[in-house]
């Protein structure tokens, strides 16, 4: 029995879910009117259970039904043509998906754009929201003028920092959620004096974000007292410090806005502050010196002269100790260390200089590595140049009478790289329930946030060179060239994470390496692939809301079998029905003939590979044990540790 | 931002600029001070190792080399690329 308007809104508010703000605001029931309004209300707490499944089964009632079309006609009618679109793009959106259904608010369409909304509905940033609330934050920048311009002075200042990308708005929203009061005060002190940020405050604020702080720091004022009070603070740990660990630390928090602890931590993460991590995982020594050779050998660098010396700093000060006589020495020197820095405070390095440099990191070797990967338009580049060892032709396909061309690029000899990845289940499960190819691929809402590839050039090992073929699923897609690389190893990596997070996990992350290091090593772990991992929407991606999607289908041999070819015809036909021209959007197969590649010419060319990683790895620091400077104990280099471990 | 004139994001991108600008001055100083612990301070392989880790000082605070403008080979002088002894 359908319940009144007061019984229905009562009972909305105790579910969970981004939806029921539809429900809430007096003004839309004006709007959609109240009768309309109210059944609608009806159908979504009858369907309540069903929004928050999963199953395939239930999506697709949900969207075959009049509830879907429904909602999309109120959504439309209450926020404006934008969101129709944004939600076409995206039928297995449930209810249950959005953390706020206020997203789609024109406020937020006009000031941020249709990129922003998808992203916050491919992410679910109310994970890292704390003292404010995500929802609170959504409702405020749309309801208060004020509170939106102090959200784009925070998105501004967050952004000076690290590029705008899907990741880093968890660093937007938790630093809104934090510093809004701050954020806001400096709105308003600017509407009185445009003066208000001086470049000494403007400074504060960006270590305060980049560092965060238990310090209250809720307007400029307490900005002006933060560097004293923050000092203080140090100064109270440096005299009680009495461990190169402890004073290490303090010294690379509070002028670098790094930490450093005893051990180093075992996975790596993106959001990792761990001083001896990033050293080891970002390979700085490594970077420093290929820099370095790129300067020598003319060529362009990625690092300005200031960039480079942070991390010179940095690395310089992580790795002191070690080769003291003794803990104390070291532990005095620090000292003096922090004492000089302390003395110079107001014109030596601060935490948002460094932090800006190690986010350009994983771009240097995204730009290293995409240099070795041919996309679709590279090997197009090498057909009309008439380049050997590559040929193109189409393939008739037909379906449901209809003729198709589906593209196929066969690789006999031509140098090529792919980041290879297989479709699995972990997409989205609906590969698992028959989804067909494209569908699974371009209309997944609940698969996890991130793609696995591995890394296959023709210098590969031919072991490598192997790719699955349909197995339950499983064809090896090829995916984009990407900066966003965010972890990778020559092995498997084992990273995980879920559905709606921007953060992940990967237990034997080796850290990064330049792309001869990876082919390299690949198979020498006991795996014939290495992984690398990137997010799987990118706001550089503007169709198909923000997802990376596969180039093309590859495939060993010298032919393509019927079925392979028919999947692949599923990323043509889902283009059409969505109104784009295949030829805009070719969606090749691959077909790498290792007999081409399995011979002398290609094993020299492994080689050359191997010895050119060679040459990285003498530029490797020489990862050192923590052990040598993080803890009080000072061991001479020529001491066998393997023999007597006691004597730790 | 009630002042049409004054435009908050300009200004933030403005603070900015400066703030690259100020790095070098503020890095170089690091490298001061640093440089002036380890001579006063340290000594033996330690001093040795610190002081060839750290970056040199350029007389130039505005400096800087950047992908577009890299300086050919020939005008670097070798006393300026460090070799990080890594080991």
């Amino acid at each position: 029995m359908e319940k009144s308007k007061e019984e229905v809104v009562s009972k909305i508010r105790s579910l969970q879910g981004g939806w029921k703000f539809l429900f809430m605001d007096e003004s839309i029931w004006k709007k959609i009117g109240e009768e309309r309004l109210l059944k609608f209300a009806n159908d979504c707490v009858d369907m309540s259970y069903y929004v928050r499944a999963r199953t395939h089964q239930l999506d697709e009632f949900i969207k075959e039904s009049d509830f879907q079309k429904e909602f999309l006609s109120i959504m439309g009618d209450v926020y404006g043509e934008h969101a129709v679109e944004i939600l076409k793009d995206r039928p297995n959106l449930t209810l249950g998906n959005i953390p706020d259904v206020r997203v789609f608010h024109p406020t937020i369409y006009e000031n941020f754009g249709p990129k922003f909304i998808n992203a916050l509905l491919n992410y679910n940033y109310s994970r890292v929201t704390d003292v404010v609330s995500y929802v609170a934050i959504i409702d405020s920048i749309i309801k208060d003028e004020k509170e939106l311009q102090a959200f784009k002075f925070c998105k501004q200042i967050v952004e000076s920092n690290a590029p705008e990308n899907v990741y880093n708005y968890t660093k937007l929203f938790r630093t809104y959620s934090r510093y809004s009061d701050l954020m806001k005060d400096c709105c308003d002190q600017l509407r009185k004096d445009e003066h208000a940020i001086t470049q000494e405050r403007y400074e504060t604020i960006k270590d305060i974000i980049v560092k965060g702080t238990d310090l209250r720091v809720l307007s400029l004022q307490e900005v002006d007292s933060y560097s004293d009070v923050s000092r203080e603070k140090y100064n109270a740990q440096i005299e009680t410090a009495t461990r190169v660990s402890e004073v290490k630390r303090i010294i690379l928090d509070r002028f670098f806005g790094l930490n450093f602890t005893e051990y180093s931590e075992g996975n790596f993460y993106r959001n990792t502050k761990n001083a001896q991590k990033l050293i080891e995982a970002y390979g700085v020594g490594k970077i420093i010196k290929y820099e370095e050779k790129l300067a020598k050998e003319g060529k362009p660098v990625h690092l300005d002269e200031g960039e480079l010396k942070i991390l010179k700093i940095m690395y310089a000060v992580t790795m002191y100790g070690g080769l003291s006589p003794s803990a104390s020495e070291s532990v005095s020197v620090l000292k003096e260390i922090y004492t000089a820095l302390d003395t110079n405070k107001d014109q030596v390095i601060r935490p948002a200089d460094v932090n800006s440099i190690l986010a350009k990191i994983p771009t240097i070797y995204a730009e290293e590595i995409n240099s070795r990967v041919t996309s679709v338009a590279d090997l197009e580049r090498k057909l009309e140049a008439g380049e050997k060892g590559i040929s193109k032709e189409y393939k008739t396909v037909v379906k449901d009478g209809v003729e198709y061309k589906v593209p196929v690029i066969r690789l006999t000899g031509t140098e090529f790289g792919f980041y290879a990845s297989t479709l699995n289940e972990n997409l989205s499960g609906y590969a698992s329930n028959g989804a067909d190819f494209a569908h699974t691929w371009f209309e997944y809402e609940n698969g996890v946030s991130h793609v696995s590839a591995s890394l296959v050039t023709h210098e590969s090992r031919e072991s490598a060179l192997e790719f699955k073929e349909k197995n339950s699923n499983r064809f090896t897609v090829v995916m984009p060239k990407t900066d966003d690389i965010i972890a990778m190893g020559s092995d498997d990596i084992f990273s995980s994470s879920d559905s709606r997070t921007a953060e992940i996990y990967a237990t034997e992350n080796e850290g990064f390496k330049f792309a001869d290091e990876v082919i390299a090593d690949t198979g020498n772990g006991g795996y014939d692939y290495n992984e690398f991992v990137f997010d799987r929407y990118s706001l550089q991606e503007e169709r198909f809301a923000n997802k990376v999607l596969p180039e093309g289908v590859i495939r060993n041999g010298n032919y393509v079998p019927q079925q392979m070819l028919e999947e692949a015809l599923s990323f043509q036909r889902y283009l059409i029905e969505n109104g784009l021209k295949p030829e805009d959007y070719e969606f090749p197969i691959f077909l790498v003939d290792t007999e081409y590649y399995n011979n002398n010419e290609f094993e020299q060319q492994y080689q050359e590979s191997v010895a050119r990683a060679e040459e990285f790895k003498e530029l490797k620091v020489n990862d050192f044990d923590v052990l040598d400077y993080a803890m009080d104990v000072i061991i001479p280099p020529e001491y066998n540790l393997s023999d007597d471990g006691a004597n730790l | 931002m009630d002042n049409k004139e004054f435009n908050v994001e300009d200004y933030l991108k403005f603070l900015e600029e400066q703030s690259v600008q100020d790095r070098i001055k503020r890095v170089n100083n690091t490298v001061k001070v640093l440089q002036d612990v380890a001579n006063n301070k340290m000594s033996g392989q330690e001093k040795e190792k610190f002081l060839s880790n750290l970056p040199t000082v350029s007389d130039d605070a505005n400096g800087v080399a950047t992908k577009e403008n890299a300086t050919p080979v020939e005008e670097i002088e070798e006393e300026n690329v460090m070799d990080i002894d890594l080991q």
